[in-house]
């Protein structure tokens, strides 16, 4: 199998070589493909190793507006909690209906994801009354 | 719809930039300290809901919340939709940083526009039927618009 995609990269380069009217579309791939993994790289060395705490103290050094550092980091829990509800609907419903085929499962799809939006506004107006009664996001800084 | 990395040239990526901060900066202003909760949420289900893939035929497409993201927040969604993206780029490598926003502004402003158009239709109809109606064309605009202009940037890449 290797060796058979090899033989066909071979092919393709000579192909795409050969012909003038296909080098434009060679290089501008490779350049494509090479600025990508450059950006990838410089922030896989210093950005990504730090995890979350360390992007966010990135944030804090490009002075992202404290509102904008909240919103990403709620973000990133509620993805978890959606995460969680669309998985434990999706597999309830699986076991009511595991034969559903084409619009009648895209209809039960479209009733699970409605389901968890809407179980999603009631948590996010409970996550608020908590942060409320905690004192609300003043404070909310750097140390925390 | 989300470009990749490394495809657009810089000038486009400045304009995306430029574009993407007018909007978050509206969007941070608009926002009131007690809905970053709820924007949150959507921004978490606007990241879920593009990771969700759909057999339709032969290929496949995904979920894209732009119209509801729009319609609920309204300024809103320039915020919310960036920090979905942003997530998007850290964790999963879609898109990326030099063109989150390029990307930030492919969707939140068809979301924005959407909601400019059909919100406050959609609000205060108390008819089922136009409900559903100018929430699908709702819907429908936004991709389209979100298509258009992310053809438009592709277009002037060079």
């Amino acid at each position: 199998m290797k060796k058979f995609l090899l033989a066909n990269l071979i092919v393709i380069a000579t192909i795409t070589l050969t012909y003038p009217d296909m080098q434009e579309g060679f290089f501008t791939g490779l350049s494509i493909a090479l600025k990508g993994g450059v950006i990838y790289l410089i922030f896989a060395l210093f950005v990504f190793p730090k995890g979350f705490a360390g992007i966010y103290k990135t944030l804090v050094l490009m002075h992202v507006p404290e509102k904008l550092r909240i919103l990403i980091l709620l973000t990133l829990r509620g993805i978890f909690i959606l995460k969680e509800r669309f998985e434990s609907a999706l597999i309830s419903l699986k076991l009511r209906a595991p034969e559903q085929k084409n619009f009648a499962k895209l209809k039960s799809f479209t009733y699970v994801t409605g389901s968890v939006l809407l179980q999603a506004a009631d948590r996010s107006e409970r996550m608020e009354r908590a942060v409320k009664c905690r004192g609300g996001f003043g404070g909310f800084n750097n140390s925390r | 719809m989300h470009i990749s990395e490394g495809v657009l040239s810089s000038q486009i990526l400045i304009a995306g930039y430029a574009g993407t901060c007018i909007g978050v900066g509206f969007g941070l202003k608009k926002i009131q300290d007690y809905k970053i909760v709820r924007t949150a949420l959507l921004s978490s289900a606007f990241f879920l809901a593009s990771l969700v893939n759909i057999r339709i035929g032969p290929g496949s497409t995904h979920l894209s919340f732009i119209a509801p993201v729009g319609l609920i927040l309204g300024w809103g969604a320039f915020p919310a939709i960036f920090a979905a993206l942003l997530l998007q780029a850290i964790l999963f490598h879609f898109g990326g940083f030099f063109v989150l926003g390029a990307n930030t502004f492919t969707m939140a402003f068809p979301a924005l526009a959407v909601n400019l158009i059909f919100g406050k239709i959609i609000r205060k109809s108390e008819k089922k039927f136009t409900v559903m109606t100018f929430s699908f064309l709702a819907g429908a605009l936004a991709v389209i618009m979100g298509a258009a202009i992310a053809g438009i940037f592709l277009y002037f890449h060079r």
